[in-house]
């Protein structure tokens, strides 16, 4: 048996207060342990992120960022996460309500880990988010997890 | 004998011995005469020896009887001599013979005409000797025969008078000089295409009265030239005429030799080329008017820019139009203003060209434009009065000089003017109706390509502003479906919360509300994905390829297969389907969505579907038959409307977006769609597309 793994720290920065607390309490029926931060604004968000990369205790393991934003947008907050040498490592997936193919290249060419829509995640609310919270904590390997 | 031969010879140094002589003769009686003319001297003589007595014929030769045509001198004897001389010979012998009876010794010599036995003539040349001293009565008669050389007189005399003719009936003037150019002989067409009489041109030495141009010097070299070459071809001058009038005459010049071979003369021909001259240079005009007319019309369908429309209809005018200024405006009719499009100006530097203004002006600012304006047509000014001079020093730069000739030719697009030409000189009575013609014919030349740029401008802004309102539109539906999407998305996904955490709270009719709450949320995701899937549509900045139908047709079958297995539908579709030109999604869509309404809207058990194609007028028409419930014809259009439904949504499914969405892909492709329909029994949509 492996011993209990601790809390997956998730990062979401979302605008709208209602698709946060959806994402929330879908994060809340997973089996598996997380701990989620909202920030509805980007820059906040990113602000966040700089102080904790030094933090490897504290540090997000997932940033969830909402492509549209007001203001500056999810696609600009990915490109300056991307951009600054101490927020690079972050494997972000974005969020977006809309399918537009141009919408979903942009945000790989921008160094997307992920592109997911609302409308999937909303297809079966709990086992989606729990599926790719299964994918980043079991399949693939995040830095400082064992 | 011998003394008659000398008698005979007319010797007049032997007449004392001659007379003694003839004395014995006559004496002898008249078979002594005839003895002595049986002398072969006598005989054989070139010339016709006779002796008369009282005019009739005592001794004759045989020279002289076969001068008359006799073969023998014995036929001759005792006949007149008048009887052989003709009747004008005969007037003439009879005053010669009056005189000798009035005792007169004239020697006299005549040319005479003989009659001969036939009645021809023989022209002699006649003396007529009286016997001094002997007899009264008795006279020789010597002839000569001098027909040939009479008729080479005559001959002589003809060609000369012919020479003269000819000389005066050339139609070219015809100068004789010596060799220092002093003239010797003019002909008549000499005196008629300069007016001088051939008394004044005789003798005149250069420089000549009509000589014009012609200089000493200059003729100088041309002699030297015509002593080398022998000869001068087509040496243009002009030369003036009595009354003052400049004609062109091309000159032939050729050295006259004499017989010893030394030059006599000179002969110059003069030809009036005044009228080739003119044809010449009408035709050349002509042409170049032509090709003026070609090049602007060959030059102006490669270009839909104003200025440079202009300036090709400038550098075309210049060619064949004299002018110091030149000005292109175009005008605006509804607001009666000029826009300046190329104004140039001549100046001490040479031909300036004008920073045009770049606000329009009045109409009212220019009063020789207003002119054309209010008239409707050109107007050509020779000697422009103050008025115009003004308007023209206003309109051109900052020129101290004022335009003295000018035209002003409007652009007529159909009835309308859409711009005004103008060149000027700054000399008088520069400009001919000719020069107004033409310019007039460029306008109506340079005003199509005016036009056809202004539409294509127009088509251009318009289509501009529809592609930017597209744009606008597809955006809005974007913007719109997106921000539909979003509190959706939080109704749905509260509504999931519910269902999933709280629906134990919910009694009875709460968990159905709750349900159709979630299926409302599903409904309308689908309505603005359509709605989206729509506004992409219309952008068709996919490729276009070659499309092979049949196969895209077996693809949407295979994705239908649980539709068609679950109805027992039935597609049927003809061999081989033309292939068409598009985007793939896009005509898959098409496809797939008639196809699936024909099954979906059918209320018979089994389901008939016939896809079909023909080729008409180079597209083509496909056509998707079924045998479903069909549709009322006032419905043909209403069908295609965006969600527009004519049915329940319990009885049929579906959104309402799927043919707007059809007709809004055919028509993207430069296709049509309609639909004929038998209602109860069943429909067809037909549709075109480009064919491969």
């Amino acid at each position: 048996m492996s011993e209990i793994a601790p809390p997956l720290r998730i990062l979401l920065i979302e605008d709208n207060q209602d698709h946060a607390r959806i994402f929330k309490w879908a994060l809340q029926q997973s089996r598996q342990p997380n701990q989620l931060t909202v920030f509805q604004s980007g820059e906040a968000g990113l602000e966040y992120l700089r102080i904790m990369s030094h933090q490897v205790e504290m540090r997000p393991d997932l940033v969830f960022i909402d492509l549209n934003l007001p203001k500056v947008d999810g696609r600009e907050i990915l490109q300056r996460i991307k951009d600054d040498e101490s927020t690079k490592g972050f494997p972000v997936i974005i969020l977006s309500s809309s399918e537009r193919e141009e919408d979903i290249v942009s945000a790989y060419k921008l160094g997307a880990s992920c592109f997911i829509s609302k409308t999937v995640l909303l297809e079966d609310l709990g086992p989606v988010l729990e599926s790719i919270q299964h994918y980043w904590t079991t399949i693939a390997r995040l830095p400082g997890r064992k | 004998m011998k003394t008659l031969t000398r008698v005979l010879n007319g010797k007049r140094s032997k007449l004392g011995i001659v007379k003694r002589q003839r004395r014995h003769l006559l004496h002898s009686g008249m078979s002594n005469a005839e003895n002595a003319f049986d002398h072969d001297l006598i005989q054989t003589s070139p010339f016709g020896h006779l002796i008369l007595k009282d005019g009739k014929i005592l001794g004759v030769n045989m020279t002289f009887a076969k001068m008359v045509g006799y073969r023998s001198t014995a036929s001759l004897a005792k006949k007149r001599f008048s009887t052989f001389l003709s009747e004008q010979s005969q007037k003439a012998y009879q005053v010669m013979m009056r005189r000798i009876g009035r005792g007169e010794r004239p020697w006299m010599r005549f040319d005479l005409e003989l009659v001969k036995k036939d009645g021809g003539i023989v022209d002699a040349d006649v003396h007529i000797v009286p016997s001094h001293g002997l007899s009264d009565s008795v006279i020789t008669v010597h002839c000569n025969d001098i027909t040939e050389r009479k008729t080479l007189q005559n001959r002589l005399v003809d060609s000369e008078s012919l020479f003269r003719n000819v000389v005066n009936s050339m139609g070219d003037a015809l100068i004789i000089t010596d060799l220092q150019g002093k003239v010797l002989d003019v002909n008549r067409e000499f005196e008629r295409l300069t007016g001088f009489d051939r008394t004044e041109a005789m003798g005149k030495e250069i420089p000549y009265p009509w000589g014009g141009e012609l200089l000493l010097k200059e003729y100088l070299s041309w002699l030297d030239r015509l002593r080398k070459d022998g000869a001068l071809r087509d040496f243009d001058i002009t030369w003036t005429t009595k009354d003052g009038r400049k004609i062109a005459v091309s000159l032939n010049t050729s050295l006259l030799k004499s017989t010893s071979g030394n030059i006599a003369a000179m002969a110059n021909i003069a030809r009036d080329i005044s009228e080739r001259r003119a044809v010449q240079m009408e035709l050349k005009n002509q042409v170049q008017r032509l090709e003026v007319l070609y090049d602007l019309g060959r030059s102006l369908t490669g270009t839909l820019d104003t200025e440079h429309i202009a300036r090709i209809t400038y550098e075309q005018i210049r060619k064949v139009v004299p002018l110091d200024a030149f000005s292109l405006d175009l005008y605006d009719e509804n607001r009666k203003h000029l826009r300046p499009i190329i104004w140039f100006d001549r100046t001490e530097n040479g031909v300036v060209e004008y920073k045009t203004p770049t606000t329009p002006m009045a109409l009212d600012e220019r009063p020789a434009c207003a002119k054309v304006v209010r008239e409707r047509r050109s107007f050509l000014e020779l000697r422009t009065d103050d008025e115009f001079s003004r308007s023209t020093d206003k309109t051109f730069g900052n020129t101290q000089r004022r335009s003295k000739s000018l035209m002003f030719v409007p652009l007529f697009s159909k009835d309308r003017i859409i711009g005004i030409i103008s060149t000027q000189s700054y000399e008088y009575d520069m400009y001919t109706e000719e020069h107004l013609t033409l310019l007039e014919s460029i306008a109506s030349v340079s005003a199509i390509a005016f036009e056809k740029a202004k539409l294509y401008q127009e088509i251009v802004t318009k289509s501009l502003e529809i592609e930017a309102r597209n744009k606008e539109l597809d955006d809005f539906t974007y913007v719109v479906s997106h921000d539909l999407k979003e509190p959706l998305i939080s109704v749905e996904g509260y509504s999931k919360i519910l269902k999933s955490a709280y629906i134990d709270t919910l009694a009875g009719e709460g968990r159905d509300y709750l349900q159709s709450i979630i299926d409302s949320c599903g409904q309308m995701k689908k309505l603005i994905e359509d709605l989206l899937q729509l506004s992409r549509v219309s952008k068709m900045d996919e490729h276009r390829h070659p499309i092979d139908v049949d196969q895209l047709i077996r693809q949407i079958l295979d994705e239908l297969e649980f539709t068609i297995i679950e109805r027992k539908a039935e597609i049927r579709t003809v061999s081989s389907l033309p292939k068409v030109i598009g985007v793939e999604p896009h005509l898959k869509v098409v496809f797939r969505n008639l196809i699936s309404n024909a099954i979906k809207f059918c209320d018979k058990s089994r389901p008939l579907i016939e896809i079909g194609a023909e080729v008409v007028e180079n597209r083509a028409k496909f056509s998707v038959k079924d045998n479903g419930i069909g549709i009322e014809e006032k419905y043909f259009d209403k069908i295609f409307m965006i969600f527009q439904r004519l049915h329940q949504r319990e009885q049929f499914e579906g959104t309402g977006a799927g043919l707007t969405m059809v007709k809004k892909i055919v028509e993207a492709h430069g296709g049509q769609i309609w639909v004929e329909s038998d209602p109860g029994r069943g429909a067809t949509f037909y549709f075109t597309l480009p064919l491969a």
